[in-house]
């Protein structure tokens, strides 16, 4: 009897590996406003979990995550890695809601991360790490503070970072392709990735600039 | 309406000039030669307000020379903690600086404390342990003049004015002493003898004779309204200096824990400042300060709402000062507030939860890595990318409209800070690789009433795939990097 209550007990942790079945979010997911990368991640961002993208700065994050952040009652970008060009942003969200923290060192890159991930009504955090990466502890303390929580909490580490572990339930890396941002899944809890991990690519946007007629391209003679 | 008839109490301080107040040996204040004011052992031992300064010290006095200016600062101080009864209040000095007290007009707030003797009590408690003499009147003038007879106060304005007319005319002598001696020679000697004279023959003939400022003083100790056709406001109390606070170490302090304490105590100054105004504060400011000369240190804190609980600042000033260790001993230390707002009570929605969580840690975030480090960004109406934006504070409104060419144009997500020069190579850009050029020129010429700007914006593509904003500098020639499309 006791025996098949520690087993109760341990089937009910979320971070017990049960095979292939529907990923565990304790609380739910988080539609990307991407079907295929819906898909791929097994319904769209959970919530309430730390999720590490692989990514060199710059190249498609907001690509990623922008359709997820419009309904975002709050968004903070905490270090981010050049600044966001309001005009571009403020046709697809609100910049009133958009707050950019800077931090100096690592210390203080842990200790805002926590403070923000453990507020309720910060609604998305996108965070880039600082540079040199972040070592385990560092970021299980950060999965633990984005657990507070049942909102999206995103951190945007370097391509490298992806052979380095990492306690993050779920892990992607993207990179730019020819016909528009490719991104694969490392590891998602509750899911066996196979050999040859499973890939989205998510087209460039033609439709953003819709109001006016195309600029006109003038190949210069090299 | 009727205007609710008004009630004074004053308050006179008559050991006001005795500082400290309550010791043991017999002291006494002397002005000109002569005592001012003695202590209770003074007092024991047979000195009187008027007494020698001479027969004082053969008494076994010591003897303090009066210091009007401190005298002043301690009447303010204590203006200032009535001023949680009624905002109107006033010092009052006789014209010979014999005696000070203050004056609180209390009709409008006779319900809120229970009556006038449950404010007196009050303000006796508040002043303590200044010595008291308390009365009720119906104008100021007479509150003031009963805090001298047996028996204090008369609110009722029909007893009031029998009660004055008993008083002798010396009564005034303190504030008009030509006046009354040119009374006495005229053969009056009371109060109401001058009422009646004055009731017959009008205010004027007794201004001819004695002077106006007599006039209207006297007419005013009858009649709030005086023969005005609008009564004067009572006084209001607006000595507003914005709030500053120091603490002085007698050993400087090393450490930012040994801070802590004394600044818990100047933010429960800065409370009770507040509280009895009504206020509350946003930012305020600390300065510490090393024995040598520019020796100073200053952090600015700011709360995502007006505050004003100690306990709250307490925290923020913690996490401001363990930013960076102290460069050198803090002999002193000071806390300014330099603006205040009107304090409204918080909004119902902050009871929701998680609402104000992002607000609190952002503050606090503010506190520990410095005013600049949060920011919102605002859209500006420029042509040049780089200023078509700015940042503003996370409390600000971000409501500006994208410009409109920023909004037809092809826009990069991110900008770089300024932009980087990129190689040339064969007349095309090169950035860890030739950069293919998709779409453009889209020429921004702007700027031309200062440093003239003219670019061609194009969108590249890196080997890598990398969408890229570059433009070409059309007066000096070159190739920059401005933004990913990222």
């Amino acid at each position: 009897m006791a025996a098949a209550s520690a087993l109760d007990t341990l089937l009910a942790r979320g971070d017990l590996w049960r095979g292939v079945r529907p990923p565990p979010w304790q609380s739910g997911v988080l539609t990307t406003g991407h079907p295929p990368l819906d898909r791929l991640l097994g319904g769209g961002w959970p919530r309430g979990a730390l999720v590490e993208i692989g990514i060199a700065p710059g190249h498609g994050e907001w690509r990623l995550a922008s359709p997820a952040l419009r309904a975002a009652a709050a968004v903070v970008l905490l270090d981010p890695p050049a600044l966001p060009f309001a005009p571009a942003l403020a046709a697809e969200l609100d910049l009133d809601r958009l707050i950019l923290v800077r931090t100096g060192s690592r210390a203080e890159f842990l200790d805002a991360f926590r403070e923000l991930a453990a507020a309720r009504d910060c609604a998305a955090l996108l965070a880039w790490t600082p540079a040199g990466d972040l070592d385990y502890p560092t970021l299980r303390q950060c999965q633990l503070a984005a657990g507070a929580t049942a909102a999206l909490r995103l951190l945007f580490r370097p391509p490298a970072a992806a052979r380095r572990p990492s306690p993050a339930p779920l892990r992607l890396a993207a990179r730019c392709a020819v016909d528009g941002l490719e991104v694969w899944l490392l590891r998602r809890r509750g899911f066996a990735v196979p050999p040859r991990p499973p890939r989205v690519v998510l087209p460039r946007e033609a439709g953003r600039r819709t109001s006016a007629a195309p600029l006109p391209v003038r190949r210069l003679a090299p | 309406m009727s205007r609710c008839p008004s009630l004074w109490l004053a308050l006179r301080l008559p050991d006001l000039p005795l500082e400290p107040a309550g010791a043991v040996e017999p002291i006494a204040v002397v002005e000109g030669g002569s005592v001012v004011c003695a202590n209770a052992p003074a007092r024991a031992a047979g000195v009187r307000a008027g007494s020698d300064a001479a027969t004082a010290r053969l008494l076994g006095c010591r003897l303090r020379e009066r210091d009007r200016a401190a005298e002043e600062r301690r009447l303010q101080a204590l203006a200032e903690r009535l001023s949680s009864l009624t905002p109107h209040l006033a010092p009052r000095r006789s014209g010979d600086g014999r005696h000070l007290g203050l004056l609180l007009e209390i009709s409008t707030c006779l319900r809120l404390f229970g009556g006038a003797s449950a404010i007196a009590e009050r303000a006796r408690h508040l002043l303590a342990p200044q010595r008291v003499r308390a009365a009720l009147g119906p104008t100021a003038g007479a509150a003031w003049l009963f805090t001298f007879v047996r028996g204090g106060g008369e609110s009722d304005p029909e007893r009031a004015a029998a009660r004055l007319d008993a008083l002798p005319l010396d009564a005034l002598a303190g504030d008009h002493p030509e006046a009354v001696a040119a009374l006495q020679e005229m053969g009056f000697a009371r109060l109401g003898e001058v009422r009646r004279q004055w009731a017959t023959t009008g205010l004027s003939s007794l201004e001819r004779r004695v002077g106006r400022t007599f006039a209207a003083d006297f007419a005013a100790l009858y009649d709030p309204a005086g023969d005005r056709l609008l009564p004067a406001p009572a006084p209001c109390l607006v000595s507003d200096p914005p709030f500053a606070a120091r603490f002085s170490f007698e050993v400087p302090a090393t450490g930012t824990a040994a801070l802590l304490p004394p600044a818990a105590a100047l933010l429960a100054q800065l409370r009770d400042f507040l509280r009895r105004r009504g206020l509350s504060c946003r930012a305020l400011c600390w300065r510490l300060l090393g024995a040598a000369a520019g020796q100073l240190l200053e952090f600015p804190l700011r709360r995502h709402r007006p505050a004003a609980d100690p306990d709250g600042w307490l925290q923020l000033t913690r996490l401001a000062w363990e930013r960076r260790p102290l460069p050198f001993p803090v002999a002193a230390l000071e806390l300014h507030c330099p603006e205040t707002e009107a304090w409204r009570s918080q909004d119902a929605l902050d009871l929701a939860g998680g609402a104000g969580e992002l607000a609190v840690a952002l503050e606090r975030l503010a506190a520990r890595l410095g005013e600049g480090a949060i920011h919102k960004l605002a859209c500006r109406d420029s042509l040049l990318p780089e200023r078509a934006q700015q940042p503003i504070p996370p409390d600000a409104p971000s409501r500006e409209a994208a410009p409109s060419l920023h909004r037809r144009g092809l826009r990069p997500r991110w900008l770089l800070p300024s932009p980087r020069p990129l190689a040339e190579r064969q007349g095309l850009p090169w950035w860890r690789g030739p950069l293919l050029l998709l779409a453009g020129p889209e020429r921004i010429c702007t700027h031309w009433w200062e440093e003239e700007v003219a670019r061609d914006y194009y969108l590249a593509l890196r080997r890598d795939q990398l969408p890229l904003w570059v433009f070409r500098d059309l007066h000096q020639g070159g190739w920059y990097l401005h933004g990913l499309f990222g």
